[in-house]
């Protein structure tokens, strides 16, 4: 037997020293050392969030229509002579007027006693 | 729910009753998404006392059924219908068909053998 060889560890030895080497390196690499592998619900924490992409499966909520800008300057344009079109409502209005002139329009409410 | 859905809005499609139910699911679902997570946590996790476990998973139970992820269901853009929707495009397979024929799908072209 060489000096070499009287200087290695048997494998068991080296085994039953692994645990420390584990720990040592989880306080140096700031990980969780977690020998008996219990669980601690970290697997909760690292999974992708997928929130954002659900969300927006219809589009961005962020969308507005012609009406929500209109309303916006329809105070500042006041005395200004000029003002905000909105063209589906005055289509809508133009339309209900023909059918008004028409004689196809929809029938008068009844005047309800209460409600 | 029907009042609570209202309160989404959405982009100018075709609404049906079950687009803006569904819109609401997922809005309630990305709010309350990290909350969920943790809560999650607390009750998987072996090294905390039971009673705390049990409040977290009692908590999470009590939690109304629009704010899961499992009551999200992918919808057809232009019809609403919640049956036979190609992932990728988000539509109903015969409307996918009449789009795809008539050429309006850059990428997707009809079969030929």
């Amino acid at each position: 037997m060489s000096a070499i060889q009287q200087s290695l560890q048997t494998a068991k030895a080296i085994k039953s020293k692994l645990p420390l080497l584990n720990k040592l390196r989880s306080e140096i690499f700031n990980t969780v050392y977690n020998p008996t592998n219990a669980r601690t619900g970290s697997k909760y924490l690292k999974k992708a969030l997928k929130g954002e992409r659900l969300r927006d499966y219809y589009g961005s909520r962020t969308l507005f229509s012609a009406q929500d800008i209109a309303d916006q300057y329809t105070k500042q344009l006041d005395g200004t002579g000029f003002r905000v079109v909105n063209g589906e409502v005055t289509d809508r209005l133009q339309r209900a007027e023909h059918y008004r002139r028409v004689g196809k329009a929809a029938p008068p409410k009844k005047n309800r006693k209460s409600c | 729910m029907p009042t609570y859905a209202k309160l989404f809005r959405l982009p100018p499609l075709r609404k049906t009753w079950g687009i803006i139910k569904d819109n609401a699911k997922r809005q309630a679902f990305a709010e309350t998404e990290l909350e969920q997570l943790a809560l999650k946590n607390i009750a998987r996790n072996t090294l905390l006392p039971t009673k705390v476990r049990m409040q977290a998973q009692l908590q999470l139970a009590s939690m109304p059924n629009y704010t899961k992820i499992s009551q999200i269901r992918n919808r057809c853009l232009l019809t609403g219908s919640s049956r036979a929707v190609v992932g990728q495009v988000g539509l109903n397979r015969n409307k996918f068909r009449d789009m795809v024929l008539k050429g309006e799908l850059p990428g997707w072209t009809g079969g030929n053998w």
